[in-house]
C-alpha cells in the first residue's frame, strides 16, 4: 500500500508528485517537482501536511492580496510563503535545499490530495505508536 | 509422484536447499502461535516478544513465520543459511497515479 504516490499535472506540463510512506515517527510525506531542474523536494510529517493544507486554503482566499509566512519547526522545519509576482504560487523552503514552488493551478487538486494524505499519515502515526507501546 | 520414483542420492555430502512456500491467511492466528513459541523460551518476557514479532494488531509477519519455521538442528548437517522472504517484496513497481488539474471546471464556475 505504501509508498502511495500521486502526480498532479497541469495543461502546460507542470508536474507535482505527492507521496506518503512509512517512517519510524509515523509517516513521511514528500512533495517533489520532477519537471523542474534539480527536482526540488520537500519532506513533511503529518504536522507539516496539516499546515500546508491550511496555508493553501488561506492563500486561495487571500489572492490577489498577500499572506504572512508560516513556519513549522521540528525534524521537517519548513517555511511556507505566498508569492504574487509574476504569478500566484506557494514557495516551500527547508534548510539545505532549493525552494519548491507550487503554482496556483495546482492548489485545488493538492488540497484535496492532502486531505487523503493526512488521513494516511494519521493512521501510520497510530501504527507507529502501537509498535512503541 | 510415487515413492518408487523418489531418488536417493548416492553422495555422502553436499549442499541442499529445502524450500517452503506458504500463504498467510490469518495473521492473528500466526502471531498467537509465534507468541506462544517465543514465550516458551527461558527468560522471555512479553516485551521481548513484542519487540521481536510486533504487536498482535500489527504483526511482523516475516518474524512470526521465522519464529515458527526456523529449523532445529539436523543430525549430521550444518545449517548454512535460513531466511524468510516475502514474495515480490520490494520488487513491484511503485504505481504513480496521474491527477490532471481541471481548468475546464474552474472556468464553468467562474
Amino acid at each position: 500500500m505504501f509508498p502511495r504516490i500521486r502526480e498532479i499535472t497541469d495543461a502546460f506540463g507542470g508536474r507535482l508528485q505527492v507521496s506518503v510512506e512509512e517512517h519510524p515517527s509515523g509517516a513521511l510525506v514528500v512533495l517533489e517537482r520532477p519537471d523542474i531542474t534539480g527536482r526540488p523536494r520537500i519532506m513533511l510529517d503529518g504536522y507539516g501536511v496539516d499546515v500546508l493544507s491550511g496555508y493553501i486554503m488561506s492563500a486561495r482566499l487571500a489572492v490577489p492580496h498577500g499572506l504572512p509566512d508560516e513556519h513549522i519547526d521540528g525534524v521537517f522545519a519548513t517555511r511556507f510563503r505566498l508569492g504574487l509576482d509574476p504569478c500566484a504560487q506557494l514557495a516551500l523552503a527547508q534548510s539545505g535545499g532549493p525552494a519548491l514552488d507550487i503554482p496556483a493551478p495546482f492548489w485545488d487538486r493538492l488540497y484535496a490530495e492532502l486531505c487523503l494524505v493526512a488521513a494516511h499519515a494519521r493512521e501510520l502515526g497510530r501504527r507507529a505508536e502501537a509498535r512503541v507501546h | 509422484m510415487g515413492v518408487s520414483e523418489m531418488g536417493y542420492g548416492s553422495v555422502a555430502s553436499g549442499s541442499f536447499t529445502v524450500s517452503l512456500t506458504l500463504k498467510v491467511e490469518d495473521a492473528r492466528a500466526l502471531w498467537a502461535a509465534a507468541a506462544d513459541r517465543a514465550l516458551a523460551a527461558p527468560g522471555m518476557t512479553l516485551a521481548d516478544v513484542l519487540d521481536t514479532i510486533g504487536p498482535r494488531e500489527d504483526p511482523s509477519i516475516a518474524e512470526c513465520i521465522a519464529m515458527l519455521t526456523a529449523p532445529a538442528a539436523l543430525p549430521g548437517c550444518a545449517l548454512d543459511a535460513y531466511e524468510v522472504i516475502e514474495a515480490d517484496a520490494g520488487l513491484a513497481p511503485v504505481q504513480i497515479i496521474q491527477l490532471p488539474t481541471q481548468p475546464v471546471l474552474r472556468a464553468a464556475h467562474a
